[in-house]
């Protein structure tokens, strides 16, 4: 049929452009602070999903001529809708770029499992939704069990049972031991095991920096490094490795514990280099793979084959042969998805992964260095260098690995993982935004006392100036003048003619406070701000308490934990600049109000 | 104003200079890869769809018709179709007549064949050919290659090196066009699937090596152009009072060598002694040779390196000289005997330059890459490669090379419709004495009244084991030459 030609020519010029377009908004997000503001974004990259789940299925229709696709496809398309509604059902607080991309990935996901290997799209398919479900909850968890932060041996002794478990009952699958089966399923627990690793990190180093705490941290990741390195499964070593480096580097913001890891790590991989014939043939299969074509280069060449083929709008979907590349839809599916969808998209899907990562950088900035900021930053950390891995091996940027593209390659352990990593974080933006409404609200009711107080002031002054006239009924008007001119002494005395003729009349003194008495209100919270810190003086507030603690606990820490302490306050210099104008403030209020009715 | 920059004050505190750090970082190394990704791609094309162990070559053949070839006319110099039975059919219309230039499509491929194979399995139809095509079930025709190649002067030098085995390579010195190659013996592309294995079994004939460029050949007299290269070089002022009187021979040492066929030149001045190709004149003039300096000149006339010639691969010729290089050895040098091996190819480069002020351009055979209704998808321009020697010793060479024609050993090339030039050679080899092969470099050019123009074609010619190549390789020379210029050959 012509009408085929035509859908399989032009397709791939219109996935690619939609998957431009969804990467442009990806980074639209970043113009603005507020997720209020960037809500027609969210809206505009969930109509460019479905457009490239849509058109993709259509050619894949097309490609195989079998109907039962595209019930496949409607499911799929169901399922994703159901996600990104729920999230913002279930949490309105929620961080929509993280759960859009999570959504866009997965989409791309199933197009090319399809593509691939419709069984394997139909299982991953399954475990895909199943841990959606699972991931839904655990933003709850996150934002309400406080407990977490107290598991430190919890963490290294789960994480290192699990690794230990797969290396002496573990199945060896191609030379490296990565699964462990029970009751007909496979697991990979080195997936879980990374998250788990990244709260220990974060619970170890939270309160304290002492020499100590970090040398105990560094032993509980030698030992993941070097199971995993047992296990011959370098990827996971490496992650392993990278986790732990940035997250005390962040931690003790300290830049000679990131010398001495790298050049340990240097050390240990030079070590190793020598001691493991598999890491020699990793290496040897990276420096001249065609020398090697026929055995450890053979992955490697084939992958290189895919993506030198693709150029820039790649051959289109079902037009490559990306199946000649052993575990396509593990280790190589980025060259799959570059073969057939092109080198932009390909790109894209990288500014995509890199995006979310940004967006997760953010929250662990804002967070502050305590408990849950460490987590963000590990998390984010373990993601991207995942991403880095897996397609830098792929395309012999860097050596070989073999570790899965998150929430794109087929995996159940990988994609559950991947899930609740972002479910995580989503719940950390979570206590995030609570904090900053907590801090907002405290604001509010400051503002509200003081305004009281003002009012108060006000009516008893007035009252007594009643009262007073009320005495001098008869006396001079000139004297009720002076009375007032008195009272505002400290201003500007052009003032005195004006209350003179009107006494309610604005003095033009600031755009901002439009009464005097705003004026001077101003002025005393000014005062009053500097004076004291509301965290301090909230007996009530949770979340934070870790840090302060370990400012109080720890004689050595200095002013850099001072800074620390003060850099949590941010919420409340944001809401004090804001609700300082009254009008703004009514606007924010009536603002939420809307917000409340729709939701 | 005071309130704004304390609150920036304050704001900043938020920021987190080390996750900063890190997540620069990372947005660097992702920014270094893609960058690594696209160039990758982009620069490995055609490369990797060549590889043995790449399907997608084969998958590409299935879903399309293998793409034409053309000559400079426009035509046809292999095409595909489907026959009955719905095997493709790669047909080569002229034979075995393009057999190494233009090469097979199968058993490893070869030739033009090789070098664009990549264009001529992929498409570029547009979607009205590729919806038509759909609907009859026929695969999509694949882009075509045009090439520089000229049908006729191809069958002439063909015909004219006859059952020698040799090579002819005829080129435009302005442009590094190749209008012609041929190698012989020659093969019929069609029946390679047929003959494979007796052509890999005879190793003696070497069916299969293109001569022209993949050939090593002792360079023989036409060496005496790159010596007097370097004397010109060294005496730019007083090289044409240089005197020499032959006798048949020089010696140095235990070394001795003689002029071709035992001739006596008599008395010589620099001119003479390349025109008459004097042996024993030019090995004095190797011996008063700088040697370190010939060496340089020697790797700057491409000598010991890569050829720059994309659509072909040319064997490196070969040849060290400094200041180790045996006295005994520079003589042999200096007339193109002993270590010298050089390729047709090269030695043709080497006469362009001189036909074109010293000014080399980059020989290519591949005009441009059209999809199947013309449109043009790349095109490839001549390109410079650069000077390989200065504009006064290519002026020189030029006169010498004139008198080769006029009064040495090129005589037959002498007539009223263009000028020629160009330098003979009798290379011999092997341990017998007296077999040699015959060469010939040359180029011509017309008259405009008693001006010469610019020269035309330049021709080099190789024919094994013939003999003196004013004897055997100067009259191919000559019926290229008139080929090209459209004169008749009168029967003698």
């Amino acid at each position: 049929m012509n009408l085929e030609t035509y859908i399989n020519e032009f397709s791939k010029y219109v996935i690619a452009i939609v998957m431009i377009l969804y990467t442009v908004e990806c980074f639209m997000v970043f113009l603005h602070k507020d997720e209020e503001e960037r809500k027609g974004i969210y809206i505009r990259q969930n109509i460019l999903m479905f457009a490239f789940h849509f058109c993709s299925f259509m050619v894949i229709c097309f490609e195989t001529g079998k109907i039962s696709y595209l019930l496949f496809y409607a499911i799929q398309q169901m399922v994703l809708y159901m996600a990104v509604v729920l999230y913002k059902w279930l949490y309105p607080k929620t961080n929509g770029l993280i759960v859009n991309n999570m959504c866009m990935l997965m989409s791309i996901s199933f197009v090319i499992l399809t593509r691939l290997d419709y069984s394997k799209a139909v299982k991953q398919f399954m475990i895909g939704s199943t841990s959606l479900v699972v991931a839904l909850i655990i933003p709850f968890f996150i934002r309400n069990i406080k407990l977490l932060k107290n598991l430190k041996w919890v963490y290294a002794v789960a994480g290192i049972l699990l690794l230990g478990v797969v290396y002496i009952l573990g199945s060896t699958t191609y030379g490296s031991k990565i699964s462990y089966s029970i009751g007909g399923l496979s697991f990979q627990p080195a997936e879980f095991v990374k998250l788990i690793f990244v709260f220990f990190v974060a619970s170890a180093l939270y309160q304290s920096h002492s020499i100590t705490e970090v040398l105990f941290t560094s032993i509980v990741a030698a030992v993941h490094v070097g199971i995993q390195v047992l296990n011959k499964d370098l990827g996971s070593a490496l992650i392993f490795f990278v986790i732990y480096l940035f997250m005390v580097f962040v931690a003790t913001k300290n830049i000679i514990y990131l010398a001495l890891g790298l050049s340990a790590g240097a050390g240990a991989a030079v070590f190793a280099y020598h001691f493991f014939s598999h890491i020699q043939v990793r290496v040897q299969a990276f420096i001249d793979p065609w020398s090697v074509i026929d055995s450890a280069g053979y992955q490697i060449t084939q992958s290189l084959f895919a993506i030198s083929s693709a150029g820039m709008w790649g051959l289109g979907l079902f037009q490559g042969t990306p199946n000649t590349i052993p575990f396509v839809e593990d280790d190589f599916i980025f060259s799959a998805i570059v073969e057939e969808m092109g080198i932009i998209f390909g790109i894209c899907l990288l500014l995509v992964c890199v995006s979310i990562f940004i967006m997760i950088m953010i929250i662990s900035s804002d967070l502050g260095n305590g408990f849950y900021g460490l987590i963000a930053f590990g998390l984010g950390i373990c993601y991207i260098f995942q991403v880095f891995l897996t397609v830098g091996g792929g395309t012999k940027f860097i050596p070989l690995t073999g570790v899965t593209l998150p929430m794109v390659s087929y995996g159940g352990s990988s994609i559950l993982t991947t899930l609740v990593m972002f479910a995580i974080i989503e719940g950390l933006y979570m206590i995030r935004e609570d904090e900053a409404a907590k801090a907002k609200k405290r604001r509010e009711e400051l503002i509200r006392k003081k305004k009281e107080k003002r009012r108060k002031e006000k009516l008893r002054k007035k009252k007594l100036r009643e009262k007073r006239a009320s005495e001098e009924y008869y006396e001079d008007d000139i004297l009720a003048y002076e009375d007032d001119s008195y009272e505002y002494k400290d201003e500007k005395p052009a003032r005195k003619k004006a209350s003179h003729v009107n006494k309610d009349a604005r003095p033009p003194y600031s755009k901002t406070a439009h009464t005097y008495e705003e004026v001077k209100y101003k002025h005393e919270v000014d005062l009053y701000e500097y004076e004291e810190d509301p965290y301090d003086y909230d007996p009530d507030r949770q979340g934070y308490d870790g840090d302060i603690h370990a400012y109080e606990e720890d004689p050595q820490a200095e002013d850099d934990d001072i800074d620390i302490r003060v850099s949590n306050d941010f919420e409340l210099e944001d809401y004090t600049t804001i609700y300082y104008n009254e009008e703004e403030h009514e606007e924010e209020q009536r603002r939420k109000e809307k917000k409340k009715k729709k939701i | 104003m005071k309130k704004n920059k304390e609150e920036k004050k304050k704001r900043k505190r938020r920021f987190n200079l080390q996750i900063f750090v890190v997540t620069c970082f990372f947005i660097a190394l992702f920014a270094a890869m893609s960058v690594y990704i696209v160039n990758y791609s982009v620069t490995h094309k055609i490369e990797l769809i060549s590889n043995s162990y790449n399907t997608r070559a084969k998958v590409l053949a299935k879903k399309n018709i293998r793409g034409s070839i053309y000559a400079n006319d426009g035509q046809v110099l292999v095409s595909s179709y489907v026959d009955g039975s719905g095997t493709e059919i790669r047909d080569y219309k002229f034979g075995k007549l393009f057999s190494h230039v233009v090469g097979y499509s199968i058993n490893g491929r070869m030739g033009i064949e090789d070098r664009y194979n990549y264009y001529l399995i992929n498409t570029n139809a547009p979607v009205s050919v590729k919806a038509e095509k759909d609907q009859k079930n026929e695969k999509y025709p694949a882009d075509d290659v045009y090439t520089t190649l000229d049908v006729n002067l191809q069958k002439v030098a063909s015909d004219a090196l006859g059952v020698y085995r040799g090579a002819v390579i005829v080129t435009e010195p302005s442009t590094g066009k190749v209008l012609a190659m041929v190698s012989k013996p020659d093969f019929d592309p069609a029946l390679i699937a047929e003959n494979w294995n007796s052509y890999l079994e005879d190793t003696e004939t070497g069916v299969l090596v293109n001569r022209a460029t993949q050939g090593l050949y002792p360079a023989g007299s036409t060496f005496k152009i790159l010596t007097s290269i370097e004397y010109i070089k060294e005496n730019p002022e007083n090289y044409n009072s240089y005197r020499y009187n032959c006798t048949g021979s020089f010696s140095k040492g235990d070394e001795r060598i003689q002029c071709y066929h035992g001739s006596v030149h008599g008395s010589l001045d620099f001119t003479t002694s390349f025109a008459k190709s004097c042996n024993s004149s030019f090995a004095n003039i190797g011996m008063n040779l700088n040697k370190n300096k010939f060496g340089q000149t020697l790797d700057q006339m491409l000598f010991n390196s890569e050829l720059p010639t994309e659509d072909f691969d040319c064997a490196v010729s070969r040849l060290n000289v400094n200041d180790e290089t045996p006295d005994a050895d520079m003589i042999q040098i200096a007339i193109g005997q002993g270590p010298v091996g050089i390729s047709v190819m090269h030695l043709n480069m080497v006469t362009c330059a001189i036909a074109n002020d010293g000014i080399l351009m980059k020989p290519y055979v591949v005009e441009k890459i059209a999809n199947c209704e013309g449109k043009s998808i790349k095109s490839y321009k001549s390109e410079k490669y650069g000077s390989i020697m200065g504009v006064d010793e290519a002026k020189v060479l030029r006169e010498m090379m004139e008198a080769v024609v006029k009064e040495g050993t090129g005589k037959r090339l002498k007539n009223d419709n263009y000028y020629a030039c160009g330098k003979t050679g009798s290379a011999e080899y092997g341990s017998v004495k007296g077999e040699s092969h015959a060469w010939f470099t040359g180029y011509a050019g017309l008259y405009d009244g008693k001006e010469k123009c610019e020269p035309d074609i330049c021709i080099t010619i190789i024919v094994e084991g013939a003999g003196a190549g004013g004897e055997y390789a100067v009259p191919i020379a000559k019926r290229i030459f008139d080929a090209y210029y459209g004169i008749t050959i009168e029967p003698e």
